[in-house]
């Protein structure tokens, strides 16, 4: 199907129509790391002209013969201007000078200083990593993650916790990608880390709306991370030293200017220092760790390939028990220029999600495996057909390979679920046009398709949960089949230099649905493909935004509306059992949802003082016919109001402080209306499901960094300091309601953190 | 796979050296009081055992009210019928019934003007092997005292079987943690090890009870033991659903027991 789009492209562009057009393109990279900058702005002086760099740091530029100014320029960069005649295609490739230190920026929406304005990208939060430093964090761990939650529509899903929900969306509902690779649990230790090791990673793109067609396979968000190549120039070690966590990576030239290499490792040592807590324990383990690697090199003028792989572990156990869980992700990629209009990028990815346990009990050595392995071939064209047109096209298709879960006693298997097969594949055409100086348009559409791979045998169930019918495919054969027509929309249109409005529309069809019976999630919960019983979860979003930068200030303002419509969506029955049961389609129940909200963001990119004031107001609900008594209920992430305030303060060239305060209403949760007691035991009687609130959640987080002397220049030394949680506020975690020794019915709050003081040593040399 | 839950335990308790447990006044919701029915047929002892009450307000802290004059009939396949007797408020009973390996019974409550009717089958009898010291889980986070047990038996093959275990420690009754299981994951026919999800103290008398449980009861117990996790580990609220008609709160159930003493 591609080969058909490319001969038309180029049938058009050998038409003669562009004769007098020539093209300028290149990569824009840092220039003393070699790193390639992504989403930078290349303009043409004095006009409305210009792109952006893809996700490879490449641009390409056709104007009609004459001389140039292009202006090269990227947020925490000294912009460079460069005269060009463009008598020919020209290539040209130029490195930005980082900025000093006083320059710096923290920029959240908008890697440039008017993008917020006038690119289509709605709904898109952007974090440069180097820009997330100086915001304090739980046990000073750096992490996009829970700096994401601070940005209007993202909200964490439990205290401490890397997971997420964007919009009221559910929390397998967003697509999370590390150099392309799904990664289905971004969470260490039941979620207060995230699998996302700073050091490592270069940029994060969270798309909340507006979700290009090139992404697909979630309702409700896309986050993409893309780690670092590695410094392209000389040999770098960094790395940081923490109370609860080390990191360290090793970076340098394979060959100086040709390809590079980065290594990145973080380890957890929380056992170590619980020990002197834990005298009853022997040989007991808590730790993760993660390891990220990326290598690149060019093949020529033309072609560049990256070898890219993760590999993190979470480990828990004592002598006779062991449960352990990760991820594992490999991406390998090809970067062709086919011309100086038409870019071309290959990649072949694995990724793999597992877990298992070991438990050894009166003699038996019981053993538990499950896992998600997916493989995955995609190619993407960006094809730069003139100054106003930029089209991106191509396909993808997922190869997935479920393993619910196997039991073995003493080595022997007992008892194994039927593993599943699905092939998910999409093909997606897109064009950003720049209808007028005004108006510019990204439009776009996905055709998403899953089909279940036999061997398998397909169970149909009665309303008791009972097996009704049952029937048996063939290895291989593509026994049922799914299609979705998803098409993407969004509109910008200025009002004037610096205020615009967008629209966007964007539909997503989501293949795969993590079943959870908990409230808070667990490395254990259960991902399946949709199936001839499960149907695909379709998510619809409008949303509409108007954007302003208050001219001469360093002050950007955004408001978001947005509605999202969910078909289709999947939960647990009350009661359902879970672990080892073959027939966990007999357990779901499917439903709807909507969701909607109004999003403000203010941010102060520059100046000593910097940082964003940011508020949510939003509602989620959920209807099931088997739930609330088929009423619409609050889903467990409607949260009402979310405020953060971040502020970062520049003292001196060396001193840094910073704040975060958090405030939200309390989301929705069931609390008992009564009890009663079966077997002398109290148990809560509920009515309305989600019916009550938590508490209201507040926090403040200080922070301070300071900047050590070095002898050489090029090396740097500096100390974090963080407060968690400075005036120690009891934030409910969780509220049980039981009985106590007296027979007494009460409450209980569990507050997981009180004051946590925390210092981080980082390094680079 | 009820482990989990005390993985999740053991992390909290690790990880989070500054966390803590307060006790809150909260503002609940207070709905109509609901009738509850529980009613265990202990196939050993051929004697059913029925307790109507109410359901009363969450900080509600006398007894539950309970209900007399309703009027509750057993029947069996084979179509002998018996009729309960009220020897206390709201507590029912009559003895001497005729069990049948298999055999299904219908229990009929007229209570309050309403009849609510559930039915409930005869499982397997099983005999407890012995209680031995258990390894898992192993650690401070469990209910009660620091010595683990397991309970150890033979699955009777060639059926599903159903199994709750409930304790006593110095001959009173330990009403909160449950051990619920089946045979499917375990392997039908096998010797069962399960561990009891408590502790227990030195110099106790600990009495483990075996019940070999019809599907109904385990279902039922299955639900309640699910809803007993907290924090990370807490399961979305619900009200566990019987077997009875009309939605009633509660449960009919026919078990076997089998005991054994241990002195720690």
């Amino acid at each position: 199907m591609h080969r058909i789009f490319i001969i038309t492209l180029a049938t058009l562009l050998s038409s003669g129509i562009f004769a007098q057009d020539f093209t300028l393109s290149g990569y824009l990279r840092d220039a003393s790391t070699g790193e390639e900058l992504l989403y930078a702005t290349v303009s043409v002086a004095g006009t409305s002209q210009g792109v952006t760099t893809n996700l490879y740091g490449f641009y390409s530029l056709t104007l009609p013969r004459g001389n140039y100014q292009i202006n090269y320029s990227y947020v925490g960069y000294m912009p460079e201007s460069i005269e060009v005649e463009l008598n020919q295609d020209k290539t040209l490739d130029i490195e930005l000078q980082t900025a000093p230190a006083q320059l710096e920026e923290v920029v959240v929406i908008a890697k440039n200083d008017n993008d917020n304005i006038t690119n289509t990208e709605v709904s898109v939060l952007s974090l440069d990593v180097k820009d997330i430093r100086k915001i304090p964090v739980i046990f000073g761990e750096q992490d996009v993650l829970k700096t994401m939650q601070l940005l209007p529509g993202v909200s964490a899903s439990s205290e401490g916790s890397s997971g997420f929900f964007v919009r009221g969306g559910d929390g397998d509902q967003n697509l999370i990608l590390l150099d392309e690779a799904p990664v289905y649990n971004a969470s260490h230790l039941l979620g207060f880390f995230s699998v996302f090791n700073s050091d490592a990673i270069k940029d994060v793109k969270l798309y909340k709306g507006g979700i290009p067609a090139q992404y697909g396979g979630r309702a409700s968000s896309v986050m993409d991370v893309r780690m670092r190549n590695g410094n392209m120039k000389e040999w770098d070690v960094s790395g940081g030293l923490g109370l609860i966590s080390s990191r360290l990576t090793v970076e340098g030239p394979i060959v100086k200017d040709e390809g590079s290499l980065v290594l990145s490792a973080r380890r957890t040592y929380a056992d170590i220092l619980a020990q002197p807590f834990l005298k009853d324990f022997d040989d007991f383990s808590l730790y993760f760790y993660d390891l990220n690697f990326k290598a690149n090199y060019k093949l020529g003028e033309h072609d560049r390939i990256y070898v890219s792989g993760y590999l993190g572990r979470d480990a828990l156990g004592t002598d006779d028990f062991g449960f352990d869980w990760g991820n594992m992700t490999f991406t390998g990629r090809w970067n062709h220029i086919f011309n100086s209009k038409l870019f071309s990028n290959t990649s072949f990815i694995y990724s793999e999600y597992d877990y298992g346990f070991n438990i050894e009990n009166g003699g038996v050595d019981v053993e538990l495996d499950a896992g998600i392995y997916d493989y995955n071939l995609k190619q993407d064209y960006n094809f730069y057909l003139n100054p106003n047109n930029e089209i991106t096209f191509g396909w993808q298709g997922i190869y997935h390979q479920f393993k619910p879960y196997t039991f073995a006693f003493n080595g022997e298997i007992q008892s194994t679920a039927e593993e599943r097969h699905a092939l998910e594949s999409g093909i997606y055409m897109a064009n950003i046009q720049k209808v007028s100086d005004k108006l510019q348009l990204n439009y776009g559409i996905r055709l998403s398709s899953l089909s279940n791979i036999g061997t398998y045998t397909e169970k149909t169930y009665d309303t008791d949960g009972q097996v009704t019918n049952e029937t048996s495919y063939e290895s291989g054969e593509f026994y049922h089949n799914y299609f979705n027509l998803e098409p993407r929309f969004a509109a910008t249109y200025l009002l004037n230099p610096s205020q615009s409005i967008k629209l966007s529309y964007n539909r997503n069809a989501q293949y795969l649905h993590l079943l959870s019976n908990s409230t808070a999630g667990s490395p254990t919960d259960l991902w399946i493909p949709s199936s001839p019983l499960v149907q695909p979860t379709i998510a619809d979003q409008v949303a509409i935004g108007y954007f302003r930068n208050f001219d001469n200030t360093p002050y950007k303002f955004s408001v978001e509306l947005y509605y999202k419509d969910l078909q289709n969506t999947v939960d647990y029955k009350d009661g359902a059992e879970v672990f080892g049961n073959e027939d966990i389609e007999s357990e779901l129940v499917f439903g709807k949802g909507r969701a909607y909200g109004v999003e403000f963001l203010l941010e102060k990119t520059k100046g000593q003082f910097t940082g964003w004031l940011s508020y949510t107001l939003s509602k989620s609900e959920r209807q099931y016919d088997e739930i609330n008594e088929g009423d619409w209920f609050s889903a467990r992430q409607d949260r009402t109001h979310d405020i953060s305030i971040v502020g970062v303060y520049q003292a001196s060239p060396r001193l840094s402080f910073s704040a975060s305060w958090v405030y939200n209403t309390g989301d929705a949760v069931t609390f008992p209306t009564g009890k009663y007691f079966i077997d002398d035991n109290l148990v809560n009687l509920y009515s309305e499901r989600n019916g009550d609130r938590m508490p209201d959640y507040h926090r403040l987080d200080v922070g301070a960094t300071w900047k050590l002397k070095t002898r050489n220049p090029e090396a740097s030394s500096e100390l974090n300091f963080s407060v968690y949680n400075a005036y120690h506020r009891k934030n409910a975690y969780s509220i049980s309601f039981d009985s106590n020794e007296a027979g007494t019915a009460e409450a209980t709050r569990l507050a997981l953190f009180g004051i946590v003081p925390s210092v981080t040593w980082n390094f680079k040399f | 796979m009820s482990h989990s839950r005390y993985i999740y335990f053991l992390l909290f308790s690790l990880l989070l050296f500054s966390s803590c447990e307060d006790v809150i006044n909260l503002d609940l919701d207070t709905v109509e009081s609901q009738i509850v029915i529980e009613a265990s047929l202990n196939a050993g002892s051929r004697t059913i055992t029925v307790r109507i009450s109410k359901t009363n307000d969450f900080y509600d802290n006398t007894e539950p009210e309970q209900i007399s004059g309703a009027v509750i009939i057993l029947q069996s396949e084979t179509g002998e019928t018996y009729t309960l007797s009220e020897d206390a408020p709201g507590h029912y009973t009559a003895g001497e019934i005729k069990i049948n390996l298999d055999e299904s019974f219908n229990l009929t409550v007229e209570v309050e003007g309403n009849i609510y009717e559930a039915a409930a089958k005869v499982p397997s009898p099983t005999n407890l092997k012995e209680v031995t010291p258990s390894d898992f889980p192993d650690g401070p986070f469990n209910d009660g005292g620091v010595i683990l047990l397991s309970a150890v038996w033979d699955d009777p093959a060639g059926s599903k079987n159903f199994y709750r275990i409930r304790t006593y420690v110095n001959g009173t009754f330990q009403a909160d943690g449950y051990t619920v299981l089946n045979d499917e994951t375990r392997g039908d026919g096998e010797e069962i090890t399960a561990p009891i999800q408590r502790g227990f103290d030195e110099n106790t008398t600990v009495t483990v009870e075996l019940l070999s449980t019809d599907e109904a009861y385990y279902n039922y117990f299955f639900q309640v033991a699910s809803l007993s996790g907290e924090g990370a580990n807490a399961t979305t609220p619900y009200n566990p659903a019987g077997n009875f008609s009309n939605g009633v709160l509660g449960y009919f159930g026919i078990y076997f027991t089998s005991v054994l003493s241990v002195e720690l």
